[in-house]
């Protein structure tokens, strides 16, 4: 089964298969077998525990070698969530709000310079980022500090939830005496 | 008042379900906006297959397995959106029968000496008990769990401290806050995952960071290196 697997995967692809050569020669096949989930019966409690927390007990042995994560790491110092509130030209103002403290919002001016490439479109007025900043240790073990702008990407609401929001909102309403009965009946 | 700052951490967001892994590529997300396109172009693949996808960008790993959808990440900077990564995928995949939710927060300690190792060990686990019964007992592994959760909803919580395999002298400490978003088998969707994740997300991992800092400040007494 798992050389089923393996080959499989390995086709067309020398690197994968150079990979999975070296850990079928690494790791035994209960292992492997264990990693893939094919070593317990489903649903018993030792196997929910450890499935729903293979950080340790499960080590992926087959490709946690090609991710790059375990070799970073980066510690917060300080998380700040904010909402943009006015675009410039080179710059964009924000409302702050400190994740780890009861400090008041706080606005701010923001060179779009910080913000990654691929974020840049996502700067609009009213949209959601997470600034942080701390310290990273990098795959050579180099220690820097760091700041990092990441804007929230969610999907547009979908209809569903739409409708969900809007029944939720016409039965707030009518709960404080808004007299929104006609609104519950629409978003029914 | 500062925390000691762990040498190693990974937080970790885990479904079980029914999931499709060859959907799950990066270009999958990207095309759904769900990480952006030159993420997907630099990201790594560990393999795309029927049975199992596996590849990180340069925030977060994701893996997916039949039964398993899993990421996580080693940067704590990039925390919300690894929550967010989740919510959007299956905001999108709303349908995606999931029945259990883990958020799992695990931190590796570097101790300052071998005697507060060893002490960590004791204060946990004092060795009296094992008097003639072994020579030089030695605390491995140990795990509590909460098994009736406060906020109410089905699942527990699993803490677990051992010796850390990453520094030396240390100590890891993994929390486990976990989810039983239905029991039974023919659940259809993940409303249930996506609303826990929405409203009990910094809560819960507040909560993990809490009772990590506490337990290593109870077992070092205070005397941690950093």
């Amino acid at each position: 089964m798992i050389r089923g697997l393996s080959s499989t995967i390995a086709q067309d692809d020398t690197l994968q298969n150079q990979l999975v050569a070296q850990f079928e020669r690494q790791y035994p096949s209960e292992r492997m077998k264990a990693f893939l989930g094919q070593d317990a019966p489903k649903g018993t409690t030792a196997r929910a525990v450890d499935e729903n927390n293979p950080s340790e007990d499960r080590q992926p042995p087959l490709f946690r070698v090609t991710s790059n994560v375990t070799e970073q790491m980066a510690i917060a110092l300080q998380r700040w969530e904010g909402m943009v509130t006015t675009i410039k030209e080179d710059t964009f103002v924000a409302r702050l709000k400190d994740l780890s403290t009861d400090i008041a919002e706080e606005e701010v001016e923001m060179t779009m310079r910080d913000v990654s490439d691929d974020d840049k479109d996502l700067v609009q007025i009213g949209a959601i980022f997470y600034w942080s900043i701390g310290y990273e240790t990098t795959a050579t073990r180099q220690v820097k500090r760091t700041s990092i702008i990441k804007f929230r990407r969610l999907p547009a609401w979908s209809a569903h939830e739409l409708n969900t929001i809007k029944k939720r909102a016409a039965e707030a309403a009518m709960a404080i005496g808004w007299g929104a009965q006609d609104e519950v009946a629409k978003a029914g | 008042m500062r925390q000691p700052t762990p040498d190693r951490y990974t937080r970790s967001i885990v479904l079980l379900g029914d999931f499709n892994p060859k959907i799950y590529q990066p270009a999958w997300f990207a095309a759904e906006n769900l990480i952006g396109k030159q993420e997907a172009e630099g990201a790594k693949i560990g393999v795309i297959h029927p049975d199992v996808s596996i590849f990180s960008v340069d925030w977060a790993r994701i893996e997916i397995l039949r039964e398993r959808f899993l990421v996580e990440t080693t940067q704590q900077l990039i925390d919300k959106p690894l929550r967010d990564l989740v919510l959007g995928t299956f905001s999108i995949l709303r349908h995606t029968p999931i029945r259990v939710l883990g958020i799992n927060t695990s931190m590796h300690f570097r101790v300052a000496s071998d005697e507060i190792y060893h002490n960590a060990g004791h204060r946990l686990a004092p060795k009296d008990i094992w008097e003639g019964v072994l020579d030089s007992p030695g605390l491995t592994r140990i795990m509590m769990r909460e098994s009736v959760r406060k906020d109410g909803k089905r699942g527990y919580i699993d803490v677990r401290i051992e010796p850390s395999a990453e520094v030396m002298p240390g100590l890891f400490i993994t929390v486990n806050d976990h989810y039983d978003c239905d029991a039974s088998q023919e659940v259809i969707g993940c409303d249930k995952v996506l609303t826990i994740l929405k409203d009990d997300w910094e809560v819960a991992t507040a909560r993990a960071e809490e009772i990590i800092y506490t337990l290593l400040k109870r077992v070092t007494s205070g005397d941690c290196s950093k």
